[in-house]
């Protein structure tokens, strides 16, 4: 077995996975014969019981007084007084009260007459421009005379 | 239990409360039946693992005392609509889990991370003091120390999901597949993480075993 092979294997041998009874051989076999897996099992199983003997974090006296105000808090509150449903009936309760409030309105406007547009006629002098009137261009049938003939390709008879 | 008893002419009652079930799908039971104090019971079972999973997690102290409140929060919220044929240690570390990767999510946001990882680096001045054996002597007592720092100081410089994966079997020994139901993975994933993270434990405190 190869290193590489030991280190894909590694965890389930470490967790009592590894159910096939050769390949069980082999990982231990390897353990026992190459010094760099050996050394990193053992970095493994020593690092990992240092880790378990530490004491760990215990919560502070606050904590238990905390929870249990916070615990205290959403009991009260359960239901429509809890903080997410205040909001909630309260936003509903905005959202109804403008539907309201904008369809009295429409209502009242709806009344009146609104008046229709009306096209209003251009009160000033029509625009005639400040240039002498435009001279016509030479037409294209007179600039085909000056044409050199010779530049003109012949047709065949 | 409601016991009636006669104490100079006058009827009493006192109330002798039944001993608390020992199992975990039990106390949610009697919870959900009108017990309080299995509720209480609960938290007194899960607030040091999930405080240290979560500390170990996201590596603050007071947030974690913060996430880990707001997980019994939701569970009392929520136990109602707990499927009470799972396993509710699964169900509370996922919880945990789930919010832990959020205030890692809101962090990576957020431009205080760059001083959470400051403050990951050991420092020894910076460790709350603990009790030690008398008896050792006191080199031995720093060495100790030291390499308890130190071995903190490898678990906290593997990548989140490893570290995850590493934690909930080497401390908290869960299974594989309930590793991979708390942190929403499939087994392959599980065992690439745990096989990724054991390696680079080794390569990280191996040079400082020896």
């Amino acid at each position: 077995m190869h290193c590489a092979e030991f280190q894909e294997l590694y965890s389930e041998y470490r967790d009592g996975r590894l159910h096939d009874l050769p390949l069980l051989r082999e990982v231990e076999r390897h353990l026992g014969e190459c010094p760099r897996c050996a050394r990193q099992d053992l970095a493994v199983r020593r690092g990992v019981e240092l880790l378990r003997s530490m004491p760990g974090l215990e919560p502070t006296p606050a904590f238990r007084r905390q929870l249990h105000r916070r615990l205290e808090l959403v009991r009260a509150g359960d239901g429509v007084f809890a903080p997410g449903g205040l909001v909630a009936s309260l936003l509903v309760a905005a959202a109804v009260a403008l539907v309201l409030v904008e369809g009295v309105t429409r209502s009242r406007e709806g009344r009146h007459i609104a008046p229709a547009p009306r096209v209003v006629a251009n009160p000033g002098p029509p625009f005639v421009g400040f240039a002498q009137a435009v001279q016509p261009e030479p037409a294209v049938a007179d600039t085909l005379q000056e044409v050199d003939p010779a530049l003109i390709p012949a047709v065949a008879p | 239990m409601t016991i009636g008893t006669q104490v100079g002419g006058q009827h009493k009652l006192a109330t002798v409360r039944a001993p608390l079930p020992a199992d975990d799908s039990s106390l949610v039971a009697a919870y959900l039946g009108g017990e309080t104090a299995a509720f209480g019971e609960l938290v007194e079972r899960y607030q040091k693992r999930l405080l240290n999973f979560v500390y170990r997690s996201i590596g603050d102290r007071e947030r974690a005392q913060d996430l880990v409140q707001e997980v019994f929060i939701r569970v009392h919220r929520h136990l109602h609509r707990f499927d009470q044929t799972k396993k509710f240690s699964t169900w509370i570390y996922t919880i945990a889990s789930n919010l832990a990767k959020n205030e890692l999510r809101n962090r990576s946001r957020s431009p205080l991370v760059l001083f959470q990882a400051i403050k990951r680096n050991p420092e020894p001045h910076d460790r709350p003091l603990q009790f030690e054996d008398p008896n050792q002597r006191p080199d031995d007592l720093y060495r100790r120390r030291h390499l308890k720092e130190l071995v903190e100081w490898t678990v906290a410089q593997l990548p989140p999901h490893h570290r995850e994966a590493f934690v909930l079997r080497e401390l908290d020994g869960k299974s594989y597949e309930e590793i991979a139901e708390i942190t929403g993975c499939n087994l392959g994933t599980v065992k690439s993480r745990l096989n990724r993270a054991r390696n680079r434990f080794a390569q990280l405190i191996a040079p400082h075993l020896d």
